[in-house]
């Protein structure tokens, strides 16, 4: 009997050992837009009035935000920024290519908080090398 | 007093994450508003995103030209009553344009449907 208790002792302890704070998994869902609905969805980013772009940018090794090309101090302002505009409003997030992902999900992230659902990547990036837009 | 160890290591094992491999190299950004997706007639195509910009689909490592295949022989192949779903596990310091580039795939392929999957909790993005 004792070297059963042992052996489920040693287990349980490698069990806590090992065992990390469970995050659970989830997923941002969206829609792309395709064909001709993404020809019109690229017209109506042209002439939405309540349009929003938030651009990120490096700027060394930080990240430079800009609402409608002007600066924002930081990403507190930019969800300031954010709170203020309608839910039905469109919002652009144009991030450069070297900006790191997490940037780009904390940016959607917010915007699906303040159920702006309306939310565009831009596929054609400023060196020109992508076309299209998905819809998220 | 046994009992009760075996309750807990019967609880340890029956939580135990099983993935694919490669994906524990996957460190996901984290977003609140993430939920999960159970619906069974959607049929999920998980494409992960490494830091360095790798490509890894059920644990096989792919090209852009490669993945790009892939998604679009599994368009071909996904029958009408399941709608097709691709989901970016991209790393949360991978560049955008490794996860840019897959979006664009999904739309060429005519998948409208993508997720990009983040952990449920709050953002802890470092401010530089």
């Amino acid at each position: 009997m004792a070297p059963l208790i042992d052996c489920v002792f040693l287990l349980l302890t490698y069990f806590l050992f090992t065992i990390s704070l469970a995050t659970v998994e989830g997923l941002l869902t969206s829609k792309l837009a395709m064909g001709g609905e993404m020809e019109e969805k690229r017209f109506d980013l042209k002439l939405q009035e309540k349009e929003t772009i938030v651009r990120l940018v490096h700027a060394g090794e930080s990240v430079q935000y800009f609402i409608d090309d002007w600066p924002a101090a930081d990403f507190a302002a930019v969800a300031e920024h954010l709170k203020s505009i309608p839910e039905q409003s469109l919002v652009v997030i144009d991030a450069s290519a070297s900006i790191p992902y997490e940037h780009v999900i904390r940016l959607y992230n917010q915007c699906l908080r303040l159920s702006l659902a309306n939310v565009v990547f831009p596929l054609s990036s400023r060196s020109g090398t992508m076309g299209t837009a998905p819809r998220l | 007093m046994i009992d009760m160890a075996f309750l807990l290591i019967t609880f340890f094992i029956m939580s135990i994450r099983f993935g694919q491999a490669g994906e524990e190299t996957i460190e996901l950004p984290n977003a609140d508003q993430a939920r999960e997706v159970t619906d069974e007639r959607v049929e999920l195509v998980t494409v992960n995103v490494s830091g360095e910009g790798v490509y890894l689909v059920s644990g096989i490592q792919r090209s852009r030209a490669e993945l790009y295949r892939y998604i679009e022989a599994r368009k071909a192949e996904a029958s009408e009553h399941r709608k097709l779903e691709i989901v970016v596990r991209g790393d949360r310091s991978s560049r955008f344009e490794n996860v840019q580039a897959v979006m664009r795939m999904a739309a060429d392929a005519g998948i409208t449907d993508l997720s990009l999957a983040a952990l449920q909790a709050a953002d802890n993005v470092e401010q530089r």
